[in-house]
């Protein structure tokens, strides 16, 4: 079997995935808050321009131009690297006042290069420009510190993504190699499985993940196909071994008969015996399609109303000579006002007849068997205990399969298919089936719960 | 009797008209639903046996189409194990008996000539009597040689059953159908048990046995031969 590309992973392709999506959504939002930062210092730059323009404006208006000169010079000398530069011309287009020695046309309020200003650097400056009486002036501010901030932030940005791609990725390739590991577990199990081995369990790990609820599913659903394929297995081996004997007498049978006829002897017995040996083999055939389709379940659409207590009635009615007959006794009590329910009385007719002859068949000498009807919660109850050594606890489960014997030597007469046949019934009737304790021996309960008129 | 076989498997026709001929019977046999139904339908017969599963045309329509041509000879259904709730359908559409495969030729035969005298039994009798016993149906009594019997209501059954049937082989399938309506066969043999109660109520007294054990087949209430 292929195993999962590493690039293929469903691991490394979320990684990816995310890994992306938070990119794009970190460069929208680093984006935003670049653009938002840089307007607001733009902002103030050019504030801090037209308020200093304003102040020496006002200057100019109080103190006459020989203190605006002055303060200039002041100002000019006062600065370093031009971070801010000063420049005041007269009239006649001469400097009075300033630091920065500039013969062209003074630029317009707004941003300015450096070169366009004669200036070292590379970046902007903003500039307030105008008259100051016949005079005009202008101030203007480094835009240096927004480079800056712009270079810091585009490197950290760069350095985040990267560092961002290199563990999301490292992460989604270890996080793939890891699930991958885990999908080959699941994988090899399978394989296991499909190879028979129903025992395969897969190591989960223990983390309580997703993988872990799928590998555990699939545990569950393999045990009861390993289940449902040992009973089927067991069921195969039983019917050989059943029909084994038998098999095996009738040949018995069948070569004395020959040996007699050769002899001159009469085969009258040996054709019986043959013949009642065949009719064994048959009736068990019999009963194992039958049950297979009971529990088929087509039988259901013929589902009618039925009276439990008269199907038990009659039923103890046919055995109650048989019990006079082994000097034992047979009780029934039926409790007034069942409640209405739909069945199939001819199977629950065999249903209550092989309980009755189980009972009947293990109870041993006088045997004593209870039967009775009743109400419980709305739900109608079949209970037949008999006074026989009844079935361990550990035993009761299997009693229900196919063929099983709590006898293991299979002498006792009985087919070993009666209670499989009273399991498939009550399945098909969504009833209970309990068997327990009757201290001593068996209680077989049956609960049907009443079924809707014109539904099941 | 003449009868006639419908069944598309060579050995089991072969088997039951073997049967048959042996116990001097006539049975004619078609291997397809079709003919079959021609046949039916060309000549008189006591009792029809057909397969459920036919070529042509199958049993059940065969037995439709021949109940709506006004032709009442009794039919008997053939059937396969895995096809036992087909009894019902079979019975429903104007069968008079079913038969699952594999089947005891006794079993089989014991129902044909079941089903070959069946008009004549569903009159109005009230009193039946079989040599010197005698059922009172409406009064609900029994009498052997003027003695009162007493029976339980099944034995009552039992007995009516074996003698309505009068000199023919009732198997222990068909009591446990008749009387009990049990369409299947308990293991314990509680009908040999209610056999021979019935038996120690209305033989044991006397002289002459009536009811008769046929070995590994059934049962047969007869008068002395």
């Amino acid at each position: 079997m292929p195993r999962a590309d590493l690039l293929k992973s469903t691991g490394f392709r979320t990684a990816v995935l995310f890994l992306s999506l938070f990119l794009v959504a970190a460069g929208l939002a680093g984006a935003t808050a670049f653009f938002v930062i840089r307007d607001e210092l733009v902002g103030r730059h050019q504030r801090a321009v037209a308020d200093e323009f304003g102040f020496f404006t006002g200057l100019y208006a109080q103190s006459g131009e020989s203190d605006l000169v002055e303060t200039l010079q002041i100002h000019s000398r006062a600065v370093r690297n031009l971070d801010s530069i000063y420049l005041l011309r007269g009239p006649d287009g001469a400097t009075m006042a300033g630091n920065i020695d500039f013969a062209g046309a003074l630029p317009a309020t707004g941003e300015a290069s450096a070169r366009a200003l004669g200036l070292p650097g590379d970046y902007d400056y903003f500039i307030h420009s105008g008259q100051v009486g016949s005079m005009t002036m202008l101030v203007g501010a480094s835009a240096e510190d927004l480079s800056e901030v712009e270079e810091v932030f585009f490197e950290g940005a760069f350095w985040a993504a990267l560092l961002l791609t290199v563990v999301s990725l490292a992460g989604g390739a270890a996080l793939s190699i890891r699930m991958n590991r885990r999908i080959a577990e699941i994988e090899d199990a399978l394989e296991q499985v499909a190879a028979g081995n129903f025992e395969t369990r897969i190591p989960g790990s223990g983390s309580g993940d997703d993988l872990d609820l799928i590998g555990q599913r699939i545990d569950n659903a393999v045990a009861r196909l390993g289940a449902a394929v040992e009973t089927n297995r067991q069921i195969s081996s039983d019917i050989a071994h059943d029909l084994k004997t038998p098999m095996n007498r009738l040949r018995i049978s069948i070569e004395t008969a020959l040996d007699r006829q050769a002899a001159g002897q009469p085969v009258e017995q040996d054709l019986a015996d043959i013949d009642e040996e065949s009719r064994t083999i048959l009736a068990t055939f019999d009963a194992l399609l039958r049950i297979a389709q009971i529990e088929a379940g087509a039988r259901k659409s013929r589902f009618a109303p039925v009276d439990l207590a008269t199907v038990l009635a009659s039923v103890t009615d046919f055995y109650e000579a048989h019990a006079e007959e082994t000097g034992g006794r047979i009780e029934t009590r039926i409790a007034p006002d069942l409640p209405a329910m739909e069945g199939d009385r001819e199977l629950l007719t065999q249903l209550v007849a092989n309980l009755l002859e189980n009972a009947f068949r293990h109870a041993g000498t006088r045997p004593a068997i209870d039967c009775s009807v009743s109400a419980v919660d709305g739900d109608v109850v079949l209970r037949i205990a008999d006074n026989g050594p009844g079935i361990p606890a550990d035993e009761r489960d299997k009693v229900l399969r196919r063929l099983y014997r709590l006898d293991k030597s299979r002498t006792p007469p009985g087919s070993g298919l009666g209670l499989a046949m009273v399991k498939a019934v009550a399945d098909l009737h969504d009833a209970r089936l309990a068997l327990s304790d009757n201290d001593p021996g068996l209680a077989v309960t049956v609960t049907f719960p009443p079924h809707a008129i014109g539904g099941g | 009797m003449r009868l006639l076989l419908i069944e598309d498997d060579r050995k089991t026709a072969d088997y039951v008209r073997h049967g048959f001929s042996e116990a001097g019977h006539v049975c004619d046999v078609t291997a397809d639903g079709t003919d079959g139904l021609f046949q039916a339908t060309r000549e008189t017969y006591d009792v029809i046996i057909a397969d459920r599963m036919l070529p042509g045309l199958d049993g059940l329509s065969l037995v439709k189409a021949l109940r709506a041509a006004g032709n009442r000879t009794p039919v008997l259904f053939l059937t396969s194990v895995s096809g036992v709730d087909d009894r019902v359908e079979g019975l429903e559409a104007g069968g008079d008996d079913y038969l699952v495969k594999p089947f005891a030729f006794s079993e089989l035969a014991a129902r044909v000539s079941a089903l070959a005298r069946r008009p004549a039994m569903k009159t109005e009798e009230t009193v039946l009597r079989v040599h010197d016993l005698e059922m009172d149906l409406i009064r609900r009594r029994v009498t052997r040689a003027g003695n009162d019997i007493d029976l339980q209501p099944k034995e009552f059954a039992l007995l009516e059953t074996l003698m309505r049937a009068e000199g023919r082989v009732l198997t222990r399938t068909m009591l446990l159908e008749k009387v009990w309506d049990f369409h299947f066969d308990p293991q314990t043999s509680v009908v040999e048990t209610h056999v021979s109660r019935l038996r120690a109520k209305i033989d044991k007294p006397f002289d002459v046995p009536l009811l008769h054990t046929i070995r590994s087949t059934g049962y047969s209430l007869h008068a002395p031969r």
